[in-house]
């Protein structure tokens, strides 16, 4: 039983992988926000066109947000739930570097995921997917039927709430309940953005920014940062101001690209931080404007 | 150190290996406490002298009393609970007493506050427990004949129940009745291999493709984003975090099974497929069964069981529910959810006395549906240990309505819960002549299950009865 069950698990590895790179080598599929992260980290490593980028943007969820449609020659490198560092650790396992690392500035404080890191340098976990395509993320088996179950259950959910929509989309547009929920998540971030951030954490995010990006200024890429645009009442708070000011402090404009946050007065969120699709269009606009003078 | 890592993989082989060189036969209790104290030293060296503390106070008290002076053979087993269970009570509940009770901005408070939870450590202390018991009570056997004369080879067997890696941070609970009559030499040619495999394989499926896909949907059910999440996903997700929890602690319980077996061990099964339990009763005959019978044995019997009148009855299931959930965590939520399985186990004992209804096929379902839904609504105290943030849940599903639904996750959670049905399904079908066919083929399964934990295991995260 035990020999038999191997040798057909080991039929199965291999026809799927033949089928994975005679059928869909480029087909992917995201189940989740955290596999969406992977995917998008394990796009970066393995594909070769990621050795002609030359610009790379490192951020959160926040930047998650630029439509990157409208930027050609960017590779977006910000993984929701995440920090900037795990960004900044997989570029710095990159032997070939952009010309450019775009760096959002809102929030620094976040650690770094290790597990998240690891699990993408491991060297065993490394090589195999990298001569095993089938073994990434975005190839997963399961993935790919869900994708088609998902019409189904979609079919099911309409039928049972014909008015309802499909999905609450970034789209602006806000019902009663939202707006209820919205007020309740800002106060709440208010709240958070009024206090000062302890000196302590600051020294420590701050020293070990430095300690990536000292190497890679040092390869000779060229550092910009960036401030995404977040609900007004958040930009003048202690927290925002604070990072702000030890952002030139730590790395002052004479060595480092800027590109500074627009007026906060003209754009939408969902939640207070994050921008809706159409004021992300238009924040993707100014900041590819801006970035041309780097 | 998790059983899905390399390092694990690796520590794993080597001892297999040592393990079964003939000329290190002797040596085989010792590789294997070497083993197990690398396994608990991995994430926390420091831990393991709380480790080795545990294991000396009960090495020391069930040796006095089963060779000591026998006037004080009741008090030697008195000293030892009591000691055991003030070292959980110090490392487990000081943080929850502390916040409870005391200031948290006195020093002895914040000291109090940051003790570190040792991993597993509920399990070892019930593991004590029942070696110190079984020793006084000789319910099962003489106390002379789970403890040998010589001093030196009683802490070396004792260290070893108490340590052995693969129930050491999670369980099963092993009794020492049960566990120490099998230490003896174990030949390679005696292993149950196919035992074994099925363990394993069926374990780290229900591990690594199942719960750890789920955990990433079900991610949502914290405060406060399920809040803006529209109701019909709410009550998959619940759905879905109740096929994770079952997923991840059998897995584990399986996966440290089939480890045993390995090496020549066998374990009590810990799940019996709980899910199509149709009754609180038969539910927690089925789930956690090492743990459940653990407070039977050692609490419920003791406390005087359904001996001493109906309403004595009903205390007595209380009592041992609510410090079964307090076991869980150290938070009054899960006290809570122990109270909430012993309110239930209390109702359908007295309901069953009063009104008797001659069972039918409908009904059996009817009340196997019942029992699913509020066991799944118990779950969310554990996602949620904050008691306002469940009600908050509840106030969300009723009026989130009318918000747009994530087709695609709801697909997802589905899918990933489908292993779940269909492994308690095959359960209830195996007395059907189909099954036959399936049973004919099961290598087939076994072959796809090792198939998706190559291609489709989701990120890896710890076992979620690590914390307990």
């Amino acid at each position: 039983m035990i020999k038999r069950a191997l040798l057909y698990s080991l039929l199965f590895v291999a026809v799927y992988s033949t089928a994975i790179t005679l059928l869909g080598p480029k087909d992917q599929v995201v189940q989740h926000q955290w596999q969406s992260n992977l995917i998008k980290a394990q796009n970066f490593i393995y594909n070769k066109e990621a050795d002609t980028i030359e610009n790379v943007i490192i951020g959160t969820s926040l930047s998650c947000r630029l439509v990157m449609d409208s930027l050609k020659n960017y590779y977006n490198l910000a993984f929701s739930g995440q920090s900037i560092f795990d960004g900044l650790n997989i570029l710095s396992h990159r032997k070939k570097l952009p010309r450019n690392v775009f760096i959002e500035t809102n929030i620094v404080f976040k650690k770094e995921d290790k597990d998240f890191t690891s699990s993408l340098t491991n060297p065993i976990l490394y090589n195999t997917r990298l001569y095993m395509p089938s073994l990434r993320e975005g190839k997963q088996p399961l993935g790919i039927i869900g994708e088609k179950f998902a019409y189904v259950v979609g079919g099911i959910i309409s039928r049972l709430k014909p008015n309802a929509p499909a999905k609450d989309g970034a789209d602006g547009e806000m019902s009663s309940r939202q707006n209820q929920l919205f007020s309740k998540i800002l106060k709440q971030e208010i709240e958070n953005y009024s206090r000062q951030p302890e000196q302590k954490l600051v020294n420590e995010s701050f020293a070990c920014l430095e300690a990536y990006l000292e190497p890679l200024r040092k390869e000779g890429v060229h550092i910009i940062f960036f401030e995404m645009p977040v609900n007004y009442n958040l930009c003048s708070l202690r927290e925002s101001v604070a990072v702000r000011e030890n952002f030139y402090k730590n790395f002052p404009e004479k060595e480092y690209g800027y590109i500074s946050q627009p007026d906060c007065t003209n754009y939408k969120t969902t939640d207070g931080l994050h921008l809706n699709n159409q004021e992300a269009i238009t924040y993707t606009t100014y900041f590819r404007e801006a970035a041309k003078h780097f | 150190m998790l059983f899905n890592s390399f390092t694990f993989l690796g520590l794993c082989l080597v001892t297999f290996l040592l393990y079964y060189i003939p000329r290190l036969s002797r040596y085989q209790v010792l590789i294997l406490i070497i083993s197990s104290l690398v396994f608990y030293a991995y994430q926390m060296p420091a831990l393991v002298f709380l480790l080795l503390f545990s294991a000396g106070l009960n090495i020391v008290t069930s040796y006095y009393i089963g060779y000591g002076n026998p006037k004080w053979r009741k008090a030697w087993a008195i000293t030892g609970v009591v000691l055991n269970l003030l070292v959980l009570a110090f490392f487990k509940y000081g943080p929850l007493i502390t916040k409870s009770f005391f200031n948290p901005g006195d020093s002895a408070a914040r000291f109090l506050l940051n003790i570190p939870l040792p991993i597993g450590i509920s399990f070892f202390t019930f593991e004590g427990i029942s070696l110190l018991v079984d020793v006084f009570k000789e319910n099962y056997a003489d106390s002379k004949a789970l403890i040998p004369a010589s001093f030196k080879k009683h802490a070396q067997r004792i260290l070893f129940f108490i340590s052995f890696f693969p129930h050491l941070v999670s369980g099963p609970i092993l009794k020492a009745h049960d566990f120490l009559p099998q230490i003896r030499v174990k030949l390679f040619r005696d292993i149950a291999w196919q035992e074994a495999f099925k363990s394993c394989v069926t374990g780290y499926f229900l591990k690594m493709v199942v719960a750890d896909n789920l955990k990433d949907f079900t991610y949502w059910i914290s405060f406060p984003h399920f809040q803006s999440i529209s109701s019909i996903k709410l009550i998959v997700m619940l759905f879905g975090y109740s096929c994770q929890i079952f997923a991840d602690f059998a897995g584990y319980s399986l996966i440290a099974i089939g480890l045993a077996r390995l090496f020549g061990y066998k374990f009590q099964d810990n799940f019996n497929f709980p899910y199509i339990s149709t009754s609180f009763r038969e539910f927690w005959k089925r789930w956690h069964i090492s743990l459940s019978s653990f407070l039977m044995e050692y609490l419920y019997f003791p406390l005087g069981g359904n001996r001493k009148g109906k309403v004595r009855t009903y205390i007595n299931l209380m009592i041992t529910m609510i410090l079964g959930g307090l076991w869980h965590g150290a938070a009054w939520s899960y006290a809570v959810w122990g109270a909430f399985h012993g309110a239930a186990l209390a109702l359908e004992r007295f309901t069953n006395d009063k009104i008797k209804i001659k069972p039918n096929r409908v009904l059996v379902f009817l009340k196997g549906m019942f029992v699913f839904t509020l066991v799944t609504l118990g779950w969310l105290l554990f996602k949620l240990p904050e008691f306002s943030h469940v009600l908050e849940y509840f106030k969300s599903i009723a009026a989130n309505f009318n918000m747009g639904d994530d087709y695609s996750s709801i697909a997802y959670i589905f899918l990933y819960s489908s292993p779940v049905v269909l492994y308690h399904l095959f359960y209830v079908l195996k007395i059907n002549t189909a099954f036959l066919f399936v049973k004919k083929r099961e290598y087939l399964y076994y072959a796809m299950m090792i198939f998706l934990i190559v291609t489709n295991s989701g990120s890896s995260g710890s076992f979620i009865y690590f914390q307990f």
